[in-house]
């Protein structure tokens, strides 16, 4: 144990092990949320840990094919995949690895109460700015405190809502407050103490949120180039949809980078372009391969292509306070319409899984299986004519362009649904477009990024009241039933409560789940040390260049 | 002449004036909200309104087209109340007063004058690489075309001509993208013109410049042909033919100077094309020139840098107008007395 306190729960976690209850990645996973290093719970599980790379090169500059979206405020960015940009400047307390595993990064350990309402989070005593002051947790209350106020715009607010916060709203104006004077409390400087209001086990994961980033206070929050901060990297350079530069920090006070410097180029829209650039080795790798270049891309001699499955996916959000889609018969039948397999194909090229409905997936390990789910169109049908709309119904339901498959797996459900009687007339628009009518329009097709667990994405889309629910979903049962999951440690236990809440998704939720996607990504042979992150998260300290 | 100048510049300020309310209203019809945009797709209702508010957007569209011409003409300028956003990390929208000013981009993150003209200096760049070669070759083969018509030679030149034309921008990138960079590996597949690669700016160049001369030399070619094919027929050729000029003569003095006047304007209308136009080859290199910045804006709903762009586009419309009849005026005594 990395703080000389174990965790009550681990000892019924091993004991779990040993009787093949759970596996060992379960074991591995919840053992490390409450506390256990990375390395103990490998070698516990008889598992070899991930090891590093060893003997990498040290030079060159590492060119990497990205989008360039403003970062200014790192806090309140809306994709992971724009994390990539921050991340080499300011960090996380912890850091969850392609393994899925969760380690500490500027936390050096944590701990947890047996009630888990505690959590005691230690800094690492080394870590420090690069203009030189140490990192405290003075540093970390301020961010906390920027993180949950509503006019900073973050995500983690809505994250850390049910349990760490009260929240009022009078005239459309939200107030936000701890829910106890002590609820985020200073142990001494290198040593903060979370006090929940509810029992969490996913506090170490949820700190690996990507606006949870820790800003210098003394630069109130402000980033860009030359910003101050506790990664092994300075950016140097940035201009949005053109280029970040990133130079390596030779006095970080962790394992120092092997790269000199780093460079995200943006492409423009067309991901031809990447490709292109990749071939004529303009770039090093890419963020992200369409699943209709992957061929282009294998057929290049000089790169290694990986893949992953993932928790990515798109859900067709149904406005649950607009008919007809209050009633739950309607997305019954929208959810029975649609054949998840033919849209993995349709879409993905065959490169996913098909979805269930209830947004918990295989590679989530609190996923449980449930009995088949459709399709079964004469039943939608039925359940149409229950409801009132034997005639059928018609809706615009709109998408985004920016990413062709939720075009191609959206216009693929119109075709399913005219079977039913259902007509969805398909309105793809620009990203920017798209982002004004999320939230505001009763049926969008909304891609949704990977997370660890499915009670993170629970928590995040479908407790009531909270931001992204734009669908307006309530179910009380659900409610606690996530309260209840996200307090409990023994995953046979948890399963048996995410079951119950992708029942009722599956019967009552507010959305239609067509697929799992798996991600694909390309890099020169030349680079070494890269794992591809379920996330897609690029790490560039990680990475080396050969010459 | 300088009656001339003068008419000119009266009428380009009524088209630019005209031009400008136009843009600035179809903008305004275009869905979404600047402060939305700013803000990105998750921000709550209510920081969306305190910005709206903050940037003077719930005024008048009237009001805000007075505002938005009086910052271009460096009368006015942008001023945010920041007091309500001290979490926001938003850039300085506050600007200078100045001639030109056309805002903030809130793609960017940067004035927009920033980005056009640079952007405006890479395109510039490319189309005069493209035009460098497109000018000699399309008046070279439109001449010999004309000179040689109906000659085996100007059959197979017009086909060529005809058919490089034909094809459009995308089928010519990514053709060349596949001979040059997947197979022979001698050129970059991207122009993103940094030079810190393997692969200089010139070599960058090349395939963005190789598609614009193939798909755009061959339109020039067809009208300088014909143009020399017309005046070659003129009476005052016929004459210089019968006064005993040697072949040479007849067509240095006479066909080429006369058969130049038509094409001058179009190609000076491909100078506008090739600077402003030129989205697809520039999305498809991934070249960060004018068209890309203009598709990109376009996209993300940054109404400044589309209305900054357009009012651009249409000034350098004007501006190889004027050329063209100046030039028009040079080759032509005849419009010179008009």
């Amino acid at each position: 144990m990395s703080n000389g306190i174990i965790h009550q729960g681990i000892e019924g976690l091993v004991g779990q092990m040993e009787r093949n209850e759970i596996s060992r990645r379960d074991f591995l996973r919840t053992a490390t949320l409450l506390g256990m290093s990375a390395a103990a719970a490998y070698a516990t599980a008889g598992l070899a840990a991930p090891a590093a790379a060893q003997n990498l090169p040290n030079g060159g500059t590492l060119r990497i094919a990205h989008p360039i979206a403003d970062v200014s405020n790192p806090q309140a960015l809306n994709w992971f995949q724009f994390a990539d940009l921050t991340f080499p400047v300011v960090q996380t307390l912890t850091r969850i690895g392609a393994d899925n595993v969760t380690r500490p990064h500027l936390a050096e350990s944590w701990a947890a109460s047996a009630d888990l309402r505690s959590w005691t989070i230690k800094l690492r005593a080394n870590a420090k700015w690069r203009k030189g002051r140490p990192f405290t947790t003075d540093d970390v209350i301020w961010n906390f405190k920027r993180l949950v106020d509503p006019a900073t715009g973050s995500v983690s607010l809505g994250l850390m809502q049910p349990y760490l916060l009260n929240v009022s709203e009078s005239n459309g104006k939200k107030t936000v407050e701890f829910w106890d004077a002590n609820a985020l409390e200073k142990v001494d400087d290198h040593t903060f103490r979370l006090n929940l209001k509810i029992p969490q086990v996913t506090i170490p994961e949820d700190l690996f949120t990507y606006t949870s980033v820790m800003l210098d206070p003394e630069e109130n929050g402000a980033f860009g180039v030359g910003s101050n901060g506790t990664g092994p990297f300075e950016m140097v350079e940035f201009e949005a949809s053109k280029r970040a530069a990133y130079r390596k920090w030779p006095g970080y006070w962790g394992a120092p980078a092997h790269v000199d410097s780093v460079e995200f180029i943006d492409f423009g829209d067309d991901p031809n372009a990447a490709v292109a650039a990749l071939a004529s080795k303009q770039v090093d790798g890419l963020y992200q391969v369409a699943h209709d270049l992957l061929p282009a891309v294998k057929s290049l001699d000089h790169v290694n292509v990986y893949s992953a499955s993932t928790a990515n996916n798109a859900t067709l959000q149904l406005d649950c306070t607009q008919k007809p889609w209050s009633d739950p018969r309607v997305r019954m039948a929208m959810r029975l319409a649609v054949d998840p397999k033919k849209q993995v194909e349709l879409a993905l090229r065959g490169l996913g899984k098909p979805g269930e409905h209830h947004h918990a997936s295989p590679v989530h390990p609190d996923y449980a299986p449930l009995p088949p789910f459709g399709p079964d169109p004469e039943r939608a049908k039925k359940l149409l004519a229950e409801a009132g709309y034997a005639d059928g119904i018609s809706a615009d339901a709109y998408v985004s362009t920016n990413l062709p498959w939720t075009v191609a797996s959206l216009e693929g459900m119109a075709d399913e649904y005219r079977a039913i009687g259902v007509n969805l007339q398909v309105k793809p628009l620009p990203g920017s477009q798209f982002w004004e009518m999320w939230g505001k329009t009763p049926v969008i097709y909304s891609d949704w990024s990977h997370r660890p667990l499915a009670i993170q994405m629970y928590a995040l889309v479908y407790r009531t009241g909270v931001d992204w629910n734009t669908p307006k979903w309530s179910n009380p049962d659900f409610d606690k039933l996530l309260d209840q999951a996200s307090g409990i440690i023994d995953p046979i236990k948890r399963r048996e409560v995410v079951a119950k809440m992708e029942d009722i998704l599956q019967k009552d939720g507010p959305m239609v789940q067509p697929l799992w996607l798996d991600v694909q990504t390309a890099y020169d042979k030349r680079v070494q040390g890269f794992t591809l992150h379920p996330a897609l998260c690029i790490f560039p300290e990680d990475m080396a260049i050969s010459a | 002449m300088l009656s001339f100048i003068g008419q000119r510049l009266l009428q380009s300020c009524i088209v630019l004036l005209a031009c400008s309310v136009l843009v600035f209203s179809i903008t305004e019809a275009t869905p979404g909200s600047v402060a939305r945009k700013l803000l990105g797709p998750f921000a709550n209702g209510q920081q969306v309104a305190i910005l709206t508010e903050a940037l003077g957007l719930n005024r008048p569209a009237y009001v805000r087209y007075a505002d938005w011409l009086g910052t271009i003409l460096g009368l006015t300028h942008v001023s945010v109340d920041r007091s309500a956003m001290k979490n926001w990390s938003l850039p300085s929208l506050d600007t200078n007063t100045y001639f030109g000013n056309f805002g903030y981009s809130t793609l960017y993150k940067k004035p927009v004058n920033q980005v056009l003209w640079d952007r405006l200096k890479n395109s510039a760049l490319l189309a005069g690489v493209a035009l460098a070669f497109i000018i000699p070759i399309s008046i070279l083969v439109g001449v010999i075309c004309g000179l040689c018509r109906y000659s085996l030679l100007d059959r197979a030149l017009s086909i060529v001509c005809v058919v490089t034309t034909a094809i459009p921008e995308f089928v010519w990138g990514i053709l060349l993208i596949t001979v040059f960079v997947l197979k022979l590996g001698i050129l970059p597949g991207t122009a993103p013109l940094q030079a810190s690669g393997d692969w200089s700016i010139g070599q960058q160049l090349a395939l963005p410049a190789l598609v614009l001369i193939l798909f755009d030399f061959g339109y020039i070619a067809r009208i300088v042909r014909s143009s020399v094919i017309e005046v070659s027929n003129r009476p005052y050729v016929r004459t210089a033919v019968l006064k005993g000029l040697t072949r040479w003569e007849v067509v240095s003095r006479h066909i080429l100077r006369n058969a130049m006047i038509a094409p001058l304007t179009v190609i000076l209308l491909q100078i506008n094309f090739l600077i402003s136009g030129v989205v697809v080859t520039e999305v498809i290199f991934a070249y960060p020139g004018f068209g890309r910045m203009l598709l990109e804006a376009a996209l993300f709903g940054d109404v400044s840098i589309i209305q900054g762009a357009a009012i651009v586009a249409v000034l350098l419309a004007i501006l190889t107008q004027f050329l063209g009849d100046l030039g028009y005026r040079a080759l032509n005594p005849r419009m010179r007395d008009a």
